[in-house]
């Protein structure tokens, strides 16, 4: 069964394309690099599927939550493999004095704050679609595999009914070596409330 | 022209750095707060010239602070300072008044934009006044 009409779909693909070219051009202010986007997705999918394809993947990461609050749709989850992590913090950090350098946790906070700011460029697009202003909550930043930190996102939904719109995008920096990975998942039934029917 | 600034901030790397970046351009930082409750206390506190917010805090969003501020002192100077640029969030700080809104990621340059940007405002204030 498709929950959004074409015309939603199309919408909803188009708000999707510009937060993946809005994430990556953040990315490259941030880092003083540029990244470019090797894959990105949007399907509807039911989350146990979703699941299945991240178990797949064993690299541990560091990944901030953004939960969906009422009348945020969306639940977005920013995805850093460690050794990534490492390299987007000297990066962002790098213009910084040794004081910020050496600041405790260094790495988990600034990936925390990176992306905070992605975040909030990703959802910047629907939000002015709709007329609405959504403000973030403070993320949740956790280590773990794909897996492991998306199965606790899916504790929100009902993984036997719920139809989730799913948009994967995954950018990679060559010169930083480094990877992000970018989940934005919305239950289908309130996107279909959320975005004009036509 | 140096100001006395509270930053409201709850990242702390964010917070340090905005602190590097302000003092390098020759201003003071009188208090630093990472929520809401502790920027109303800390603003009441020092009394400082100008207020840098970020609009996602943990215990308010930055708005709702700002009303807040606003109630204790009907001309507390306020910039903010956002991962968001989202119209509506815009145009919600212009019509409660800020002096200006700077978007992360943000370099030295854009920051010091910014504070030409506050001081011609404030000048302004004291002109009229």
């Amino acid at each position: 069964m498709e929950i959004l009409n074409i015309w939603q779909k199309e919408a909803l693909i188009r708000l999707l394309e510009g937060s993946v070219a809005r994430s990556s051009q953040l990315l490259a202010k941030l880092s003083h690099t540029p990244w470019g986007v090797m894959s990105s997705s949007i399907n509807e999918i039911p989350p146990v599927r979703l699941l299945s394809w991240f178990s797949r993947e064993s690299e541990p990461q560091l990944a901030s939550r953004f939960k969906a609050r009422p009348g945020i749709p969306l639940d977005l989850l920013v995805f850093f493999p460690v050794s990534s992590a490492q390299a987007v913090t000297e990066a962002f950090t790098r213009s910084c004095s040794e004081k910020v350098r050496q600041l405790p946790d260094l790495v988990p906070l600034t990936i925390a704050e990176v992306s905070n700011i992605l975040a909030q460029g990703a959802i910047a697009t629907l939000a002015d679609e709709v007329k609405k202003s959504f403000i973030l909550p403070a993320p949740e930043t956790r280590r773990g595999s794909k897996a492991q930190l998306l199965e606790s996102a899916f504790e929100d939904y009902d993984g036997r009914t719920d139809i989730l719109m799913l948009t994967h995008v995954d950018l990679y920096s060559e010169r930083l070596s480094a990877q992000c990975s970018m989940v934005i998942m919305a239950n289908a039934e309130a996107l279909r409330r959320l975005l004009p029917g036509k | 022209m140096g100001f006395r600034i509270l930053i409201v901030e709850d990242s702390p790397v964010m917070r340090l750095m905005l602190q590097e970046m302000l003092e390098a351009q020759g201003h003071q930082i009188v208090a630093q707060a990472d929520s809401a409750a502790s920027a109303l206390k800390a603003y009441r506190e020092t009394k400082p010239q100008l207020v840098t917010l970020d609009i996602s805090l943990p215990d308010k969003d930055g708005f709702a602070a700002l009303k807040e501020l606003r109630h204790s002192d009907p001309s507390a100077a306020v910039v903010i300072i956002t991962g968001s640029n989202q119209e509506k969030i815009e145009a919600q700080a212009r019509s409660m008044k800020a002096l200006g809104i700077l978007h992360k990621p943000f370099d030295q340059n854009e920051l010091a934009a910014l504070m030409e940007q506050v001081s011609a405002a404030l000048s302004k204030r004291k002109w009229k006044y």
